[in-house]
């Protein structure tokens, strides 16, 4: 009898729970068994939920830490952190998300804050584009040329600087990405095969740190 | 004074402010971003699991009781001493999302991309539309020559990975164009709402 | 030419030129609209004719999986989605969100669209978010949405909503519609339109439109409205300019910027090797 420890039953569990799904999809399975095998996607829901938890006691631990050691330069910020933390998950929790409160806390601080952060890399790729992207060989060109092409089919003003732009930037979406990216989608869907093989067979047990 | 649209103001000039120089009122609202994201997500897993777990179990589905178990034991990888608990939980999740996927892969991935890159070949089609679909076939064929690394790249897989990297750097290049507008389009989306909260464009 | 050499050499080492360039180009176009046209290309056609087809009685899955990192890019076009699907009578729109953040959204839309009498419960329902991403939520929803929702997003018991007495599962959906930056549509492309061959609409980010375009021509998606130019080109087809084609111009102007970069860049790269 393994003990409880032991990595045979981590396997164990992994491919039972593979197989199951599996199974249920490709199989007429028994009412019984195609029950539990869809009771195993409800648990992997809950507890995928519950691992958020994880994430929320490691930050609170080492902000709360930052201000009772008063850490220079660091500790008034984790403040404003835990308050806003707090605040946030107290209305939502105690009384929803359809509270006006908990909606205007998200469309006045977190909607600015957070479309802010993913539209400042407009800046970055301006800058980019000016000093980084140089066409030192022959597939950086045709890299820069596609580029170049692809932007000015999707901003209106290619078609009045040349009618040629948009036939030959949707010619460059039609062709060359639609080829290379299902090329990379198979690569990836060979590899995804394998991995989920190897999990199931239980060569594979690295995603719960056992060797 | 609309006092959301003022705090949305700032909020935004002092994230903005970055590109300049990292100021105080950068890490300021970079702090504050993070305990209203996080509490989102809590606020949220939490609304699951009232809903769609605590409730049906107190109605009866005494199956779903399951997922509280392996929860409250993915929990206690909190403990160095019960971490080792924590991997039957993970090996769960892990074996489940392993096999949905595979469900998924083989159709969609797999037999539905190959089948796409053939089944015009079976059409009446005009030139162009024909020159595409041969197009197509040889770049995906290369590519997937570039990426494979099991044979040395000698002889005729030396040239086609060639193309397939000429093919790749196309694609790239399109998926940058793309990108770029994608950037572009968020950050013309705050200016929108600078402008809007300083009145000088219509609401 | 020594000054423009030293201004080039500038523009290369100092990158807050080219930002106060790019918040000239984002600006003016908005204080000042060059109303440039825009051709309609066949895929957003195909997504505007599909959902125009729409019969009584249809049942709609509407995924709107927006956050606030892509609300600039994805909300016009959401916003034209929804107010056409409200203009079409007698179909039933169920309406959930891969993105945690994506039922704030669809209710700021749903705020803001004239819905033409449609009633909560009996024409269209908000059941949230489903959690477990694109593999566990998406594959669980396909078999049984009462399941996956026992309750709405209100708090309501699904099966006391009129509406929700039959649409069960995906035996019983006609078009999912997925206002989406990638993660619903990967859930609906792996768990909808493999196992069970659903039709499906998508509206994405630009960004994650090359990742799809596969999908696209292969006919796993049928309707492909890409970014904020997709956005602007549906407004066009229902007669409703907005925000995406306001947009447009800011987009023309700043895309102008970014190849000219490039360009520039280039030339001042190469000068100065050659100097070397």
């Amino acid at each position: 009898m393994p003990s409880l420890k032991s990595r045979e039953i981590i396997k164990f569990m992994a491919a039972f729970s593979g197989i199951m799904v599996i199974a249920d999809y490709f199989l007429v399975l028994p009412a019984s068994l195609s029950s539990l095998a869809k009771n195993v996607v409800t648990w992997g829901l809950i507890t995928a939920n519950f691992a958020f938890v994880l994430g929320l006691v490691n930050m609170a631990r080492l902000h709360a830490r930052n201000i009772l050691k008063r850490v220079p330069g660091q500790w008034y910020f984790s403040a404003v952190l835990l308050v806003a933390l707090i605040v946030m998950m107290g209305i939502g929790i105690v009384l929803g998300q359809a509270d006006p409160n908990y909606s205007w806390l998200f469309q006045n601080g977190l909607l600015p804050l957070e479309g802010t952060m993913y539209a400042s890399l407009g800046f970055f790729i301006a800058s980019g584009a000016f000093r980084a992207f140089k066409a030192r060989g022959v597939d950086a060109t045709i890299l820069i040329g596609a580029a170049i092409v692809v932007m000015l089919t999707n901003a209106p003003v290619g078609e009045i600087i040349w009618s040629g732009f948009p036939i030959i930037g949707n010619w460059v979406m039609r062709v060359p990405v639609t080829a290379g990216m299902r090329g990379i989608i198979i690569g990836v869907a060979v590899g995804s095969l394998v991995y989920a093989l190897r999990v199931i067979t239980g060569k594979e047990a690295r995603y719960a740190g056992v060797e | 004074m609309d006092y959301g649209a003022l705090l949305a103001l700032f909020l935004t000039l002092a994230i903005f402010s970055y590109i300049y120089k990292e100021t105080v009122i950068f890490r300021f609202a970079e702090h504050m971003f993070l305990g209203l994201a996080t509490a989102h997500r809590m606020v949220a897993a939490y609304k699951y699991v009232v809903d769609n777990a605590w409730t049906p179990m107190m109605r009866g589905d005494f199956l779903i009781i399951g997922g509280f178990v392996f929860g409250i034991l993915i929990l206690l990888m909190l403990s160095k001493r019960t971490e080792w608990v924590s991997r039957w939980p993970l090996a769960l999740m892990t074996g489940a999302t392993v096999g949905l996927g595979v469900r998924a892969l083989i159709s969609v991935n797999f037999v539905r991309q190959i089948s796409a890159t053939f089944e015009p070949f079976a059409l009446r089609l005009d030139a162009l539309k024909a020159l595409d679909v041969v197009g197509v076939l040889i770049g995906t064929v290369t590519t997937l020559a570039y990426f494979t690394f099991t044979y040395r790249h000698q002889g005729v897989l030396k040239v086609s990975s060639r193309i397939g990297r000429i093919v790749l750097m196309l694609g790239l290049g399109g998926y940058f164009g793309n990108v770029v507008m994608s950037r572009l389009t968020l950050l013309s989306g705050r200016v929108v709402e600078i402008l809007k909260t300083l009145g000088l464009v219509p609401a | 030419m020594a000054k423009i050499n030293r201004l080039l050499k500038t523009l290369y080492e100092d990158p807050k030129v080219v930002y106060t360039l790019l918040w000239m180009t984002l600006v003016i176009p908005y204080l000042s609209p060059l109303g440039l046209p825009i051709a309609v290309s066949p895929r957003t056609k195909t997504a505007y004719d599909t959902i125009n087809a729409l019969k009584p009685g249809d049942v709609i899955i509407l995924s709107v999986d927006i956050n606030a990192g892509a609300w600039g890019e994805l909300g016009a076009g959401g916003t034209a989605i929804m107010r056409h699907l409200f203009e079409i009578p007698g179909i039933k729109i169920v309406i959930v969100n891969f993105d945690v953040q994506g039922h704030i959204f669809a209710l700021r839309i749903l705020d803001f669209i004239d819905k033409h009498g449609k009633e909560y419960g009996k024409d269209y329902v908000l059941l949230g978010f489903v959690p477990g991403g694109k593999a566990v939520g998406g594959a669980a929803l396909a078999s049984d949405i009462h399941k996956v929702f026992q309750k709405d997003f209100y708090g309501t018991d699904t099966s006391s909503l009129p509406m929700m007495e039959k649409i069960r599962s995906y035996k019983d959906v006609s078009v999912i519609v997925d206002v989406d930056w990638g993660q619903g549509t990967e859930a609906f492309l792996y768990q909808w339109v493999g196992p069970y061959k659903s039709k499906l609409i998508a509206h994405m980010t630009s960004m994650m439109a090359p990742t799809f375009e596969p999908h696209y021509n292969a006919g796993n998606i049928i309707g492909f409205i890409v970014g904020i130019r997709g956005a602007a080109e549906y407004e066009l087809l229902a007669k409703k300019p907005g925000v995406g084609v306001a947009t447009t111009d800011a987009l023309s102007a700043s895309h102008l910027l970014v190849v000219l970069s490039v360009i520039v860049g280039n030339i001042v790269y190469f000068s100065m090797k050659r100097r070397r």
